[in-house]
């Protein structure tokens, strides 16, 4: 199985799987990081 | 139709889309990547060689779904731009910017398998066919999108503007897809068209089908977990992102 141009067909697979991998890892880690920017604390209240 | 437009924009509302995607988004993960593990096994050992191509031609495998989302993609955010110029909708403003990272790696991978299928099938990496040559124009434009909200300091205007560059670039997209039909180029014709039989044979063409779909559900999962980070960003001070950002914390 694979003969040919095999050399040129892994590589393609590898760059799909990686642009799937990085889409993946690139929302987590937005998701993340807009999630520890949300303030937790209740918003103070400031008297007139 | 009253009922329409109040629904239409109760979906619009950052805090009952934020909900709704988190919950589809599993309904979306756990297909895609069953498609994509089983569309990857089928092209790669259950599919024939081609008698011409050999095992070369598996190429297509990968570089058919990128190169169709890397046009659906943008013509989602030409389609969410309007809406975001039109009725001022948050969450189609951040669609357009949110959609264009995928965008810009599935045009990218298009055009990185298609070099690495046009080295042993045409003997060059590259060649300034019509099709490849568009096909890097779209890539530009999706640069552009994401370098254009990066440069304006508010959120808004910099989604508006990304709103303009995608609605004039979608000039781009009939041009890459009729590319093969309108110049005499050497990328190939369309193998797969809506009205006519397909040029290949069901067990060669299934498993393109599969990674296709899988592909195509795995971009809205992903793309709805960056809208979600981007959604909580822009209303971190509204009451409904605090109690998310609470839930979120460990307890």
């Amino acid at each position: 199985m694979m003969g040919g141009y095999a050399r040129y067909l892994w590589p393609s697979f590898a760059v799909f799987v990686a642009l799937l991998v990085w889409m993946a890892a690139s929302s987590i880690g937005h998701h993340r990081r807009a999630l520890r920017m949300v303030p937790t604390e209740p918003p103070r209240r400031t008297t007139p | 139709m009253n009922r329409f437009w109040t629904t239409f924009h109760q979906w619009g509302s950052p805090p009952t889309f934020y909900r709704f995607a988190r919950a589809l988004q599993p309904w979306l993960l756990v297909p895609a990547v069953l498609l994509i593990v089983h569309g990857m096994y089928a092209g790669l050992v259950l599919a024939p060689a081609d008698y011409q191509q050999g095992d070369g031609f598996r190429i297509i495998y990968v570089h058919v779904p990128a190169a169709w989302l890397s046009l659906f993609v943008y013509t989602s955010m030409v389609v969410a731009g309007a809406v975001a110029l039109i009725w001022r909708m948050k969450i189609a403003e951040v669609y357009v910017v949110d959609a264009a990272y995928a965008g810009a790696g599935f045009t990218a991978v298009a055009l990185l398998t298609g070099m690495l299928w046009g080295k042993p099938m045409w003997g060059a990496w590259w060649v300034w066919d019509a099709r490849l040559t568009s096909e890097l124009i779209l890539l530009f434009l999706y640069l552009g999108v994401i370098a254009l909200n990066r440069a304006l300091p508010d959120r808004r205007s910099a989604a508006r503007a990304c709103a303009i560059l995608a609605i004039v670039g979608v000039i781009n997209v009939p041009i890459v897809h009729y590319s093969v039909e309108w110049w005499n180029t050497l990328h190939q014709g369309a193998s797969i068209t809506r009205f006519e039989k397909p040029a290949m044979p069901m067990s060669m063409l299934w498993p393109l089908l599969e990674l296709s779909l899988g592909s195509m559900l795995f971009y809205f999962w992903s793309v709805l977990l960056r809208m979600r980070g981007s959604l909580l960003e822009r209303e971190r001070r509204q009451a409904w992102a605090r109690a998310v950002a609470a839930d979120a914390q460990p307890s």
